[in-house]
């Protein structure tokens, strides 16, 4: 059936329908309408979720890893300060490989205090282990939450899907959301590989001699190479059955294009109007960031001659994270294009149409610039 | 994958560690008990219930047991400080509840009513007392009241031959004779008096005693209390009538009756005098709140419609009036202020003291040795005296030691400083004198009831089933046929005999 839903209401229309067993919840702006919205689905009968009220975002998580052991499927959403707190469960939830799913909404870190988007919070969790799918629609946004639990239980790495706060969280477009009969084929119960069980008593994540961790944690970088794969096969099914699919890179325009300019969320959606007036140019969009797919990222941009990367984010000290790790995947290539790299957009800053063609039609002196 | 020498999983292949990280054998190898370098351990604190009561009884203790509905060990625990819950429950102020902590929690326990109950409890269903079997050595008391009690009750538990005289026709004292019924019923107190029924404890009333006619008892014990009230001070104060002694026989007044005092002795006349029908007045010196009677006394002294006037002094008692003052702060009386009050009796109730002098050297516990003048402080007192008599062994004689192993060496004369010598200055008369010969009388000591390993006993035990463990005496009762040589011949004393009874004959 469609709907006309926010961003967060798509995410909570997702959560239900993969049938969360467990959602831990607590509030932060711009995601707490995620969380009501779960609510009031619960209450309606929409799904029959244990809702557990928590204290802080960190418990959040900590709830979301109890549950995650016990067996059942764990949801969660946070933002920004949230998302901070939760840090060191992050690595845990990787660590410990459970397959849950987390929306956050992107929102600028404090100092200065802003609840406007940009992609600080989710690319400072970057190195935890997680998985991470950029959304650009609220109907990306509700098919993703769906597929993120698919690839999750698979390959058993938690997986978070971004969207961009108030553009997406707070802003209103149809959605289809697919009925409970065709996502309960596409995702069936979660079987767990290990759980707490009273009648065969373990532990978990206990303490690992120096010979014996990097085993472990290399199942995990396995497994997140095997995660490409079945995150595309997952997308593949899902077009199947709905008719919508995104891939983990999307190349628009690009044919014959020399320039290509690549960015991410939902500057990616202002970009297609700019690149439809812009002859030779083309946008490739870059959805799955973790685990990085360094061999559709270097197909992509090979045969141009320019690519321009926007950042709606900093690594202070160095520039944009997308634009580094682009730069580095492409670093193998026999002939390598020119790069510019901008950062932009921080703390909700407004990327129009104008600034997205400035970027294109000049280069930044030196390593890269302020857009 | 097999377990390691430390204890630890060893992997054969990569392919054999989960990557879930789900544990495969237990981490009890890792001994963290290593790594610290500070640690907890078990240590009680008192309980500050425990602490408040003059008795030292193990108020959270009984607690404890009472809410498990373990009420016959409760009274056991009880009795181990106390053998009157019953009468204390009734008519102790239980500082206990004002120490209590759960008083910013909901209000303090009502250990008063608990302990009533178990007291209660006890006698209705005979709890039997927990006692040693009887030792043979003699004490006695003089007193009957809660003090003499107590220590009789914690000796005869010991297995002491106790023997308590009382001068008044029954035991109590003051629980008796003293506090009224409305307080304390006498069927109560007659009821727990039976805890000394299955103790070898005798009572001996109606006697006044003399000291000098008690020497075959090891010890005595002064358990006299305070029974002399204090006078005025007053003119005409042979009109008034002693409040002590007003409760213990009564007397026939007239309808309005004047009770000097603060104390409880004054609030015991009072309430008494009303339930007679009688109209008193409670004059006092001080302020309300300085008076010495417990709170729920006084509290049910005013629901009774007793008048109180405080801040008032008697300064002349006349046949049918008293003359008095107001006081200032202090209990000084106002000049100026006085006034006649119409009386037909007055009762003075302003303290009471030892009656007589206590004999010096001998032992004495409760009110008539500095006691606080309550139930509990004499029980509490009582018992301490107990105590400390069943800690000390009996003393050796004479008779303890076997002359036959002693022979006689004189005590040597120390010398000292000429006379003539030492008159020409200050030096000291007794100069020091050479360590062997101090040492010789250190030697000379014959260890009086104490054993000092002479080996006597174990030489001569004709069924050799006396050892030497290193550090003391072991006897093998399973060859002791009980000839008992070695009692005879220890040189010193320091061994005893008793009756065998069936359950320690080690053949049985």
């Amino acid at each position: 059936m469609k709907k006309v839903l926010s961003g967060n209401e798509a995410v909570a229309w997702a959560a239900a329908r993969a049938r969360a067993e467990v959602i831990c919840v607590y509030p932060i702006t711009p995601q707490t309408t995620i969380i009501e919205e779960i609510s009031n689905l619960a209450a309606k009968g929409v799904f029959d979720p244990r809702i557990l009220h928590v204290e802080s975002e960190h418990s959040a998580m900590a709830g979301c890893i109890g549950a995650a052991y016990a067996g059942v499927r764990a949801f969660t959403a946070t933002s920004s300060q949230g998302l901070a707190l939760m840090h060191e469960l992050l690595h845990w939830a990787a660590g410990g490989r459970l397959p849950i799913v987390m929306a956050d909404v992107n929102r600028a870190m404090a100092p200065g205090w802003s609840i406007w988007t940009d992609q600080q919070d989710s690319l400072s969790q970057r190195d935890t282990g997680w998985m991470q799918f950029y959304c650009e629609s609220n109907q990306e946004v509700f098919d993703t939450v769906i597929q993120a639990y698919r690839i999750s239980e698979q390959v058993l790495i938690p997986c978070m899907v971004v969207l961009d706060a108030f553009v997406l969280s707070h802003t209103s477009e149809a959605v289809e959301i697919e009925d409970e009969e065709l996502v309960r084929r596409y995702l069936p119960p979660f079987q767990p590989e290990a759980r707490i069980d009273v009648n065969d008593p373990c532990s978990f994540g206990a303490l690992l001699r120096p010979s014996v961790y990097q085993v472990v944690r290399k199942k995990l970088q396995d497994d997140m190479d095997r995660a490409i794969d079945v995150a595309r096969a997952a997308d593949e099914e899902w077009r199947k059955l709905t008719g919508r699919g995104y891939g983990l890179v999307e190349r628009y325009r690009c044919e014959g294009a020399e320039t290509l300019f690549v960015t991410t969320s939902t500057v990616a959606s202002t970009a297609r109007d700019v690149i439809d007036r812009m002859p030779g140019v083309g946008l490739v969009k870059l959805r799955l960031f973790r685990p990085f797919p360094y061999e559709e990222i270097r197909r992509a941009l090979a045969p141009a001659k320019r690519v321009v990367i926007f950042d709606r984010n900093l690594s202070y000290g160095h520039h944009g994270i997308f634009a580094q790790e682009i730069k580095s995947a492409l670093y193998s290539l026999p002939k390598r294009p020119e790069i510019s790299c901008y950062s932009g957009g921080l703390g909700g800053r407004e990327i129009g149409p104008d600034a997205i063609r400035a970027m294109i039609e000049t280069a930044p002196k030196g390593e890269w610039a302020w857009v | 994958m097999k377990i390691g020498p430390a204890g630890d999983i060893q992997f054969d292949n990569e392919a054999e560690i989960p990557r879930t990280g789900r544990s495969l054998g237990t981490m009890a190898w890792n001994r963290t008990g290593s790594w610290r370098n500070i640690e907890p351990l078990y240590r009680d604190l008192t309980s500050p219930c425990v602490n408040a009561c003059p008795a030292g009884n193990e108020v959270s203790g009984w607690l404890g047991l009472a809410a498990q509905g373990r009420f016959a060990e409760a009274v056991e625990l009880l009795r181990t400080t106390n053998p009157f819950p019953a009468v204390c429950g009734r008519v102790c102020p239980h500082p206990c509840e004002r120490a209590c902590l759960r008083d910013r929690h909901g209000g303090p326990i009502s250990v008063a009513r608990v302990e009533r109950f178990l007291g209660d409890w006890a006698i209705e269903h005979d709890v039997p007392v927990d006692a040693e079997p009887p030792n043979g050595r003699r004490v006695a008391i003089v007193g009957a009241g809660p003090a003499g009690l107590s220590a009789a009750f914690q000796l005869g538990r010991r297995g002491f031959d106790v023997t308590v005289f009382d001068e008044n026709p029954k035991p109590g004292g003051l629980l008796r004779y003293g506090i009224p019924e409305f307080r304390l019923p006498k069927r109560v107190l007659d009821a727990e008096l039976r805890v000394f029924d299955s103790l070898p404890v005798r009572f001996e009333c109606g006697t006044r005693v003399d000291l000098r006619d008690l020497p075959r008892f090891e010890r005595v014990i002064l358990a006299i209390g305070r029974y002399r009230g204090r006078d005025l001070g007053v003119p005409g104060e042979e009109r008034a009538i002693q409040g002590i002694e007003f409760l213990r026989k009564g007397a026939d007044v007239g309808p309005r009756v004047a009770v000097i005092g603060g104390g409880s002795t004054a609030f015991d006349c009072a309430r008494t005098l009303k339930r007679l029908g009688k109209d008193p007045v409670i004059l006092y010196r001080r302020s309300e709140k300085e008076m010495p009677a417990f709170a729920h006394d006084v509290e049910e002294a005013f629901e009774e419609g007793i008048e109180l006037r405080t801040m008032t002094v008697p300064v002349e008692i006349l046949p049918h009036a008293i003359r008095c003052a107001r006081t200032a702060p202090g209990a000084k009386p106002i000049p100026g202020s006085e006034f006649l009050l119409r009386v037909d009796a007055v009762i003075k109730a302003v303290g009471e003291v030892v009656d007589g002098e206590l004999p010096e050297g001998v032992p004495a516990c409760g009110d008539c040795a500095g006691g606080a003048g309550t139930v509990s402080d004499a029980i509490g007192r009582g018992r301490a005296m107990a105590v400390e008599i069943a800690a000390r062994p009996p003393v050796a004689t004479a008779e303890s030691l076997n002359p036959a192993w002693i022979p006689s060496r004189p005590r040597p004369t120390f010398p000292r400083v000429s006379a003539t010598a030492r008159v020409l200055g200050f030096t000291e008369v007794n100069p020091d004198v050479p360590a062997d010969l101090v040492i010789g009388e250190a030697k000379r000591c014959l260890s009086c009831g104490t054993c000092s390993f002479c080996h006597t006993c174990m030489n001569l035990c004709p069924d050799g089933a006396i050892r030497f463990t290193g550090s003391e005496y072991e006897i093998d009762y399973a060859w002791c046929k009980g000839c008992l040589i070695c009692v005879q011949e220890c040189p010193r004393g320091a061994m005893t005999a008793r009756e065998v009874t069936n359950e320690k004959s080690p053949q049985r």
